[in-house]
């Protein structure tokens, strides 16, 4: 299976993106909506009001973090990855996790659960990985560009 | 760069044209532009070959040093 260019798996990645970023928007207008269902159906001891406003304050870098790697994955289909565009993308992306991951941990003073230490634990590791990977892309670029001007 | 590319002067002496240069030694147009105008990093053993081989030089004759 072709994993860049057209039809490949990059292609079919961006797609489930797309979805997921529409979704997301839907989910995130009609929040206080589906938060009330939520407490009142499945757990009624959960604090609206707190709950509310973390979905709310995480909700704007998690698409903004969507958003990214679906200009990523439009690169990955477009063969051409290896831009400072990209590198741009992976610290946007890395600074997002961080900034979900503070705010997860400010949450913790206010509503106390499992998952978000899992949720914490993830976007620590996002925030690692990503700004790793926007280093070694950057390093890749200059190899890049130093072969392709040796004649 | 104090390495300066004097290809385009011994272009002119063996009275070469910069397309007949790139069918000579493999190279593309683009690729002995980017020699030609000094925007290259580097420069392979094999091409400089190929080049004094086409134009009948000395690499001292295409590459020059300048404080």
């Amino acid at each position: 299976m072709k994993v860049t260019g057209k039809n490949s798996l990059s292609n079919f990645i961006e797609i489930c993106l797309k979805i997921i970023f529409v979704i997301g928007i839907i989910i995130y207008i009609t929040l206080p909506f589906l938060l009330s269902k939520y407490v009142e159906l499945f757990n009624p001891v959960l604090d609206y009001i707190p709950a509310l406003v973390i979905l709310y304050v995480s909700g704007i870098p998690a698409l903004i973090i969507v958003f990214k790697f679906i200009k990523i994955f439009n690169t990955l289909k477009q063969d051409n990855p290896f831009t400072m565009e990209n590198v741009k993308h992976l610290k946007v992306i890395s600074i997002c996790s961080l900034i979900i991951s503070i705010e997860y941990i400010i949450g913790m003073f206010f509503i106390v659960s499992i998952f978000e230490i899992i949720l914490i634990a993830v976007f620590i590791i996002v925030w690692l990985g990503g700004y790793i990977l926007s280093e070694l892309l950057r390093k890749a670029i200059d190899y890049k560009e130093e072969n392709e001007l040796t004649i | 760069m104090p390495i300066i590319v004097n290809l385009d002067v011994m272009m002119a002496k063996r009275k070469i044209s910069s397309s007949e240069l790139s069918e000579k030694i493999g190279i593309t147009m683009a690729n002995l532009s980017i020699l030609k105008t000094g925007k290259g990093k580097a420069i392979r053993f094999s091409t400089l070959e190929a080049i004094c081989k086409a134009l009948d030089c000395q690499p001292g004759d295409i590459l020059e040093y300048k404080k």
